[in-house]
């Protein structure tokens, strides 16, 4: 790849960013908030991108992006008005963006017509009406703002900062003087800790460390002699200027690129800054601003490496503890001691491999906002759209499937959750529906959630169409849960179904299988009247997963243990038999289906009898508990997960396989689908049912 | 060298405050003088000092001395915050043991 190639590719993934702040800096209009910080930023955006598309010479990106960035221009100084045709404006002219950069990067053509409407509509809003098309003007630097791209150059100092013995019986935390300091720039800390004495002697009110801070700041050195007089005799701090202000960074299109740092969900995440109200506080200044991180751009080829890399350095960290099993713990502290550090190290790499590769789901959530305007449109309806959450981190490769499943989500939540404006007005309810999409990091996983304030599934006509399709028997009792989840049964995706514009189920399969195949779940709840709630349940990393092992004749199964509720060898009165091929678990009071794995995949050589067996009870999200039947439990352990589809094909009931520490293969049960599958089986051989899994 | 004794569990204050210190500091000298190793509960330290940390990292050296280990069991995003700004992450990590 020759070099203009390269910075070419860089500042296209630098446009995927823009349009992607570009779209949530135009939602934000739509708010009722004051839209300075949001039209500032939307500007700035858009400048970003006609810089680089006039440096490549994408001359029709460029164009655009020109008339676009000068009717903000206007916007920003009050000769345009931000009303309802502007927000329309905008909303297209961003699409429109996107479609360039598209059509410039994949050669994928922007619709003519449509390119048009949206640049002869920006053009006479900005009053360009009477300039040459292929006038392009550049507006200064310091007028377009352009915050993002202008470097402030630096001083280097060196700062020696030594508490003295009172500093701390004063009420100053010399941590909080490190925070202060750190708060002007970037910072990179060295620690004396050679009058640390013996725990005995230590004084703990008296601080033994002393730092060395090299600080390259745009702050200037009267900030941190502002720190250095507050703290008067209480501590020693030497200002030594090391370097000079440094010149600007490169300028776009290089391979190193400054940008704000996202909230990172997978990672130790920093503290908050020192309340205001602590005693200490008051001799130390507030931050000046927020510093920005620098980061740098990596191939995502890269990234995967180092994360095989790290499988494989889990794989053989569980061979190595597998085979310290069987040593003498007392003979072998040393041994021990070593491999937990081992393994808290390899935790600590793989945690960072995973957030390495995370991306805030803002990159997805974002793009939403035009499409239900656009759905708006279509339906008539008004809905607000409610975002939470959106700074959640998760794995690139999720980010980048999420978008179809959750645009199938948020369709049907518009057009057959929510009801019509006249319809909310005589149940009582506001006339502008609700969706709120919100996203949070629990343990593992990332939990996304589809809210609507609709009717919700309309249970009577979902079961009879079901019935009709024959996906149900007429006879069927099925419960609320089992009626609500028809719609992620395949078949049941149809144009007719419920309503004359699309289903209810429309899509709804093709998203439980989107979420399945990046090992995740999906639920929905749905209350009559009140509304519908779909979850997705997703794992932060894709290829690591904390997994229990169990043994089934000699092959080995893995179950993911965030589905895990309980184990179990239950006594022979736990078993109830409705009929000899359908053992029910009496569980907590609960019926559970018991699920022996090795008649489900045909193992010889496995217990039969559940009361010699283990069972494993499990709830798939949205899906139906399960007792599944082992014949005995090896141990929980994390494992790197291998697709099975890209080796093998896909199989119902399993979602991947792995390399257990001792090197034999073993496959990953996939609870959800091995319902689903047994579900199947128990309609075809006996009594017909359906499963909600 | 006889049986190793049980590893003792203290829980860290939520706050690094001196007069918790205080307390700390002579918890894990009973713990050092028993020759027992001590797990630190770090869950629930919300407002971490460099006092604190000063206080753990010492008794980490002076149980090493005797071949006993001091470690942090689940440390809090603030504490693990502070020894990061304090720079000591690096002492961090050798002081964080497997989740019990």
């Amino acid at each position: 790849m020759s070099e203009e190639e390269d910075l070419k590719r860089i500042f296209f993934l630098e446009c995927e960013e823009l349009i992607g702040n570009a779209e949530q800096s135009v939602e934000a209009l739509r708010g009722d908030g004051v839209p300075t910080e949001a039209i500032n930023a939307l500007f700035r955006a858009v400048h970003s991108v006609k810089g680089g598309a006039g440096a490549f010479g994408i001359e029709g990106l460029a164009k655009f992006a020109h008339a676009f960035e000068s009717f903000m221009d206007r916007l920003r100084k009050g000769r345009a008005e931000l009303d309802q045709a502007a927000l329309d404006l905008l909303f297209d002219g961003v699409d429109v963006l996107r479609m360039l950069v598209e059509e410039a990067r994949d050669g994928i053509r922007a619709p003519q017509a449509r390119y048009e409407a949206a640049l002869s509509g920006l053009r006479e809003a900005a009053g360009l009406e009477d300039e040459p098309e292929g006038e392009q003007e550049t507006l200064p630097v310091a007028e377009a703002e352009t915050g993002t791209e202008l470097k402030v150059p630096t001083t280097q100092y060196r700062i020696r900062f030594a508490p003295g013995p009172r500093l701390m019986t004063a009420g100053v935390d010399p941590l909080r003087i490190l925070r202060a300091i750190k708060a002007l720039g970037d910072v990179s800390i060295e620690v004396d800790d050679a009058k640390l004495p013996a725990l005995v002697e230590l004084d703990p009110s008296v601080c033994f460390y002393a730092w060395t801070i090299t600080l390259d700041s745009a702050a200037p050195r009267a900030d941190i002699e502002e720190i250095s007089e507050m703290l008067d005799d209480l501590a020693e701090i030497e200002i030594e200027v090391t370097c000079e202000p440094q010149p600007e960074p490169p300028p776009i299109g290089t391979s190193l690129a400054v940008t704000e740092a996202p909230k990172t969900a997978a990672t130790k995440p920093n503290p908050a800054a020192p309340p205001a109200t602590a005693p200490a506080a008051s001799a130390v200044p507030p931050p000046r601003r927020d510093k920005p991180v620098p980061t740098v751009r990596v191939d995502v080829p890269k990234l995967e490496r180092l994360g095989n890399m790290v499988g494989e350095l889990i794989i053989t960290q569980a061979f190595l503890a597998r085979q310290a099993a069987s040593l003498d713990a007392d003979e072998h502290r040393s041994l021990f001691r070593a491999l937990d550090e081992m393994s808290q190290h390899i935790r600590d790499l793989a945690d960072a491999a995973t957030s390495i590769r995370a991306q805030p789901l803002k990159v997805v959530f974002s793009r939403f906002g035009a499409q239900i305007r656009d759905l708006e449109k279509a339906t008539g309806k008004r809905i607000r759209l409610e975002v939470r959450g959106d700074s959640t981190e998760i794995d690139k490769t999720v980010v980048d499937r999420l978008s179809e499943p959750l645009t199938h989500m948020i369709r049907n939540s518009i057009d057959h959750g929510i009801e019509p404006t006249d319809v909310r007005i005589a149940a009582g309810k506001d006339p502008v529906g609700l969706l709120r999409l919100s996203a949070e990091q629990r343990g593992a996983q990332v939990v996304i959630e589809l809210a609507d304030d609709g009717g919700g599934v309309d249970r009577e006509r979902v079961l009879r169409k079901a019935i009709e399709k024959g996906l149900v028997p007429a006879d069927a009792a099925l419960t609320d849960e089992e009626i609500d989840n028809i719609i992620f049964l395949p078949g049941f995706s149809t144009a007719d179904s419920v309503t004359s514009i699309s289903g209810r189920g429309v899509g709804m399969d093709a998203v439980r299988e989107t979420i399945t195949e990046m090992g995740g779940q999906v639920g929905l709840v749905s209350r009559p009247g009140q509304g519908t709630t779909f979850s997705l349940y997703l794992p932060l990393s894709l290829a690591i997963l904390d997994a229990m092992v169990t043994v089934v004749g000699r092959q080995f199964y893995l179950i993911p243990t965030g589905v895990i509720v309980e184990s179990l060898r239950p006594p022979a009165s736990a078993i109830v038999r409705m009929d000899e091929a359908s053992p029910m678990l009496s569980w907590r009071g609960q019926m559970v289906r018991i699920l022996p794995l090795a008649k489900e995949f045909a193992i010889d050589g496995a217990v039969e009898d559940p009361t010699l067996s283990i069972l494993v009870v499990v709830r798939p999200a949205g899906g139906e508990m399960l007792a599944i039947q082992v014949d005995d439990l090896i141990g929980q352990e994390p494992v790197v997960v291998k697709s099975l589809e890209k080796n093998f094909r896909k199989v119902p009931g399993l979602s991947a396989a792995t390399i257990l520490g001792d090197g034999r293969p073993a496959l990953i049960l996939d609870p959800p689908t091995l319902g689903s599958s047994f579900g199947r089986r128990r309609k075809q051989e006996t009594t017909p049912m359906l499963a909600a899994g | 060298m006889g049986e190793p004794s049980a590893v003792g569990r203290l829980e860290l204050p939520g706050t690094g405050d001196l007069v918790a210190m205080r307390d700390l500091k002579a918890a894990l000298l009973e713990r050092l003088e028993g020759g027992q190793s001590v797990h630190l509960d770090a869950t629930h330290v919300a407002e971490p000092s460099a006092a604190l940390i000063q206080l753990i990292e010492a008794a980490a050296t002076s149980f090493a001395a005797r071949d006993l280990t001091v470690s942090l069991v689940s440390p809090s995003d603030a504490l693990c915050a502070a020894y990061e700004d304090l720079g000591l992450f690096g002492a961090l990590m050798t002081r964080i043991a497997v989740d019990l």
